[in-house]
């Protein structure tokens, strides 16, 4: 037989710390300062905020901020129309966004995910059918689904997070069935049915690992039209309900004070869209970083 | 001669085209492999030769069961398997593997070779964890890989490295057939005879019968014993490698090996040049396929379609192909 062939050699020359600092200053930094204040609110939030956040004074209704004439260093970002203290109300609003964002995201993808993933192995009538199915959804507007939505279950957190996955199941469905049938024609595809291997098998060890990339993106982007969603339900008033709050919730009653404390819907508008923005801004960031080479994951 | 290993039998597959208000009408079908017959005999090469598009990938999927058949029969060693399904689709593949042209597509990224060559095995469920292994190991050395090979992913790899694997997994299970659908294309020329190298040592040593697909006449003239010519999805011509070779009988295997540099720059044979495109195989000429392209084509070559007829040489499908002398 002929000689052994060089195999690559996967170069070592850098010792470990330096490799992880150099990765580290590759982070999105901006993205991550964006997100992590959602975090850290919305799992520890009773630990950091200054006041209840459900604590009416009377007494102290719509302060502006404390860096502005008649401000108060107690209350950070003001009070609203009932006194409470804004900045208070805001950590406790991000556990709802938190919890719609996450878990909502998370549940239309699985449903998203497995659906594209069987009507695009499959194909067929299979595929006819589910995508039927998702073309249907994405032709009722996403504002009156809402509402049947709201009419039929009640207001609440469950509204919230079954309209979520209600409403995205289907954009992930689409690519996901996009990207199912490119693979499948991949010739690693066809040589594991020639090797005999089930359906089940190369489902779970080609398809998915190869669609991951592309699910993690996904998840990012959706993560922050969820936060946006959300954000609209509630100020439909189908989401929570005071005395709890959400920053949508938080907007819609307080647009009425737009001229007189404007503090009041536009700091929540603000954690709105920085929210938002971080998730998609996180979603390109590792679009690029997944596409490059497969080393990352 | 012994009973073919391989025994193809007026192999069809015709693709419908859907029917719609802006489409084709209803009835428009793409003929992509229409009445091929061939034999591949035991522990020997059989060559598929032809230019893109003439059918030779379709007939591979069609012999590793990845697309219906839309008519004809495939025996493998007296079996009938065209219409195989469960146990009986399984023993065949246990039987015949295949290596496909793009050594990256033959490969999930995110798999390591090991993985990806224990693959068949796995799936086939005869051996434990530590034979498995043993195999693997084992059949990384016979292509010329070191061992520990198998921890790594494919893009680590050369092109031509990546299909030592690909080969390495498609002996894995010891096969008796191994379609090879252009192997050597997607490389480097100066790789390609080391490919075709270890193909033949692999040959040698486990017995393995060929068929070779491909459009390069020098890499199947090196390895085939006999050879098929395709055009348009038919069989023109087939026979021995050495006799087609010598003097080819069918007017497009004449001119397919006219096309061929030769050896010595003086001894170069005139040039057949096909004229016009290669015709639609949606809608293929009457008659004979090739005569739109044929430079000897006369008014029986639009009507009946030519039986193949027996030279002495090959059997070549041509109206004007000069039967063998009845002894």
């Amino acid at each position: 037989m002929t000689g052994e062939i060089a195999l690559p050699n996967r170069g070592a020359a850098w010792p470990r710390v330096v490799k992880w600092a150099s990765g580290l200053q590759r982070l999105p930094w901006l993205a991550i300062l964006m997100i992590a204040p959602v975090l850290i609110f919305g799992v520890f939030g009773p630990w950091i905020w200054p006041h209840d956040p459900a604590l009416i004074d009377l007494a102290n209704t719509k302060q502006p901020p404390a860096w502005l004439d008649g401000g108060d260093w107690s209350h950070l970002l003001g009070t609203d129309s009932f006194g409470r203290d804004l900045f208070s109300t805001l950590i406790d609003g991000a556990r709802v966004t938190l919890i719609v964002a996450v878990v909502g995201t998370l549940g239309s993808a699985l449903i998203g995910v497995t659906i594209g993933l069987v009507a695009g192995f499959y194909g067929g009538r299979v595929d006819a059918l589910l995508m039927q199915l998702a073309d249907v959804k994405m032709s009722i507007p996403a504002t009156l689904l809402i509402i049947l939505l709201g009419g039929a279950i009640g207001a609440g957190l469950a509204t919230i997070v079954i309209s979520i996955v209600v409403l995205f199941w289907a954009s992930f469905a689409r690519v996901i069935r996009g990207q199912t049938l490119t693979l499948r024609e991949r010739g690693y595809v066809s040589l594991a049915r020639v090797a005999n291997c089930s359906d089940y098998w190369i489902i779970t060890r080609h398809i998915l690992p190869n669609l991951l990339g592309t699910c993690i993106v996904l998840i990012t982007i959706q993560l922050g039209r969820a936060i946006v969603t959300e954000a609209g339900i509630s100020f439909l008033g189908l989401g929570v309900q005071p005395p709890d709050s959400a920053w949508g919730l938080m907007v819609s009653q307080g647009r009425t004070f737009l001229a007189t404390a404007w503090w009041i819907p536009a700091f929540p508008g603000l954690a709105i869209t920085l929210t938002c923005l971080g998730s998609n801004l996180l979603g390109d960031w590792l679009r690029d970083a997944l596409d490059a080479r497969a080393s990352l994951l | 001669m012994t009973a073919p290993l391989l025994d193809v039998v007026r192999l069809k597959k015709h693709y419908p085209l859907p029917g719609g208000m802006f489409r084709r009408g209803p009835g428009s079908v793409v003929h992509a492999v229409e009445d091929v017959s061939f034999q591949v005999p035991s522990g020997g090469t059989l060559g598929l030769i032809g230019e893109s598009g003439c059918g030779k990938s379709t007939t591979a999927k069609l012999l590793l069961r990845l697309e219906d058949v839309s008519d004809g029969a495939i025996r493998f060693d007296g079996t009938e398997v065209q219409r195989a399904t469960g146990p009986q689709l399984r023993a065949y593949r246990r039987n015949v593997q295949a290596v496909f042209q793009d050594p990256y597509s033959s490969l999930s990224p995110r798999r390591r070779i090991g993985d990806a060559i224990a693959e068949p095995l796995i799936a086939a469920g005869e051996l434990t964890k530590e034979q498995i292994s043993e195999r693997v190991a084992e059949l990384l050395r016979v292509v010329g890989l070191r061992e520990d090979a198998a921890n790594l992913y494919p893009h680590e790899f050369s092109g031509g490295q990546r299909q030592r694997i690909a080969i390495a997994r498609g002996i894995a299970l010891r096969p008796r057939l191994v379609i090879l659908d252009e192997p050597v294309s997607a490389l480097d020329v100066s790789i390609r005879a080391q490919i075709l190298n270890l193909l033949q040592d692999l040959q040698e040593r486990y017995g393995l019968s060929y068929l070779l697909i491909s459009h390069d006449l020098d890499i199947v003239s090196h390895m085939c014993t006999d050879v098929v010519v395709m055009y348009l999805g038919r069989v023109v011509e087939a026979g021995s490698m050495k006799a087609v070779r010598r003097s080819p009988q069918h007017p497009y295997t004449k001119a397919l090996f006219s096309s061929v540099l030769p050896a010595h720059p003086d001894r170069r044979p005139e040039r057949i040049k096909l004229l016009g495109p290669l015709p639609s195989p949606i809608n293929p000429p009457s008659g004979c396929v090739f005569r739109t392209r044929c430079p000897h084509a006369q008014a029986i070559c639009a009507e009946q379609v030519p039986a193949s007829v027996d030279t002495g040489v090959s059997r070549a499908a041509c109206h004007f192909a000069t039967p063998a002398a009845v002894s």
